[in-house]
């Protein structure tokens, strides 16, 4: 009696089939995690009472953002680039910057209360914060 | 492949330093589209994929090594030598230890967890050096992206180290 039959040995033990998918799930985790803080942090739209503005990591500036007058400033890093501010209609954004990849700008007017706009070759950060609250939430950025 | 002597496993590792560093600094030019800092393709993960694979967690470290502390000196500055290390030791162990978890299978998902580490590690010095818990804020994003790019590296190094073994049949 000849059977030739071909035998396609399985790789894949359940040792091997457990820890993989204990890794697939781990990982959908943490993506189902991002997205939901995602949405949460989008969640929270700011509103827009008083904005900070730190220049290398020390306050510099705060605007009430419902009472002042639209305005454009200009500040100066340690390096020398300029990153330019502008305030219209209760709105803060950079309109203008001397970075290389103008991730500033991008983000267009601030929105959040937790997301800061950031020009990380500038050292400019820009929070926006809740008039009402005493306690100010960092009192000096660093890098 | 075949490492007769020394000299030609060293050769060859320093062959894929160079690639590696080839590969970071193309990389480098590719601008980021999206607001948050940091988003990159990571590709050099491949190399040192490909590497820990073939040669294990020793080579892979020395190439590495190399690779990070030349990119720093020709392309960033001394800050980012500290960023870029911090990111990639923790992702080479962690690739490192998942891949024999793993028993060497389903690479791209030790390249996913590689780049999430990358990611992990470079924010967590950021939040050490700058002070600024806030910036745990882009962790969503980053990690997002990770899993993204960390699949797409991964199955790059699956396929490279499938035809390498074709490759040394044709060179020697």
């Amino acid at each position: 009696m000849n059977k030739t039959t071909v035998t396609k040995q399985n790789q894949y033990t359940k040792q091997t089939r457990m820890r993989l998918s204990i890794t697939l799930s781990a990982i959908l985790l943490i993506a189902i995690a991002s997205i939901l803080s995602i949405i949460l942090i989008n969640a929270q739209l700011s509103n827009k009472e008083t904005a900070v503005i730190y220049q290398d990591g020390i306050l510099i500036q705060s605007f009430d953002l419902s009472t002042c007058e639209n305005q454009t400033l200009t500040f100066v890093s340690k390096s020398g680039k300029a990153n330019t501010i502008t305030i219209s209609d209760g709105d803060i954004f950079v309109s203008e910057a001397d970075c290389p990849d103008k991730l500033c700008v991008k983000q267009g007017p601030a929105k959040h209360n937790v997301v800061p706009i950031v020009c990380l070759p500038n050292k400019l950060v820009i929070v926006l914060k809740k008039s009402d609250s005493g306690k100010e939430e960092y009192d000096a950025v660093t890098y | 492949m075949q490492s007769h002597t020394r000299i030609h496993k060293l050769a060859l590792l320093a062959m894929f330093a160079a690639l590696a560093l080839g590969i970071y600094g193309l990389e480098s030019f590719i601008p980021n589209p999206f607001p948050i800092p940091g988003i990159k393709l990571g590709l050099a993960n491949i190399i040192t994929l490909v590497v820990l694979k073939k040669y294990g967690i020793k080579d892979a470290g020395l190439v590495l090594i190399v690779r990070v502390i030349l990119s720093a000196l020709l392309f960033g500055q001394l800050l980012s030598l500290a960023y870029s290390l911090a990111g990639a030791v923790l992702c080479l162990l962690g690739e490192y230890l998942l891949n024999k978890f793993l028993n060497g299978k389903a690479i791209f998902l030790t390249a996913i967890v590689g780049a999430l580490l990358h990611n992990a590690g470079q924010l967590g010095l950021a939040i050490i050096i700058t002070q600024t818990p806030g910036v745990v804020v882009y962790a969503p994003y980053l990690s997002l992206a990770a899993i993204l790019t960390g699949l797409f590296t991964g199955l790059c190094a699956h396929f490279t180290l499938k035809l390498l073994p074709k490759l040394e049949k044709a060179n020697m």
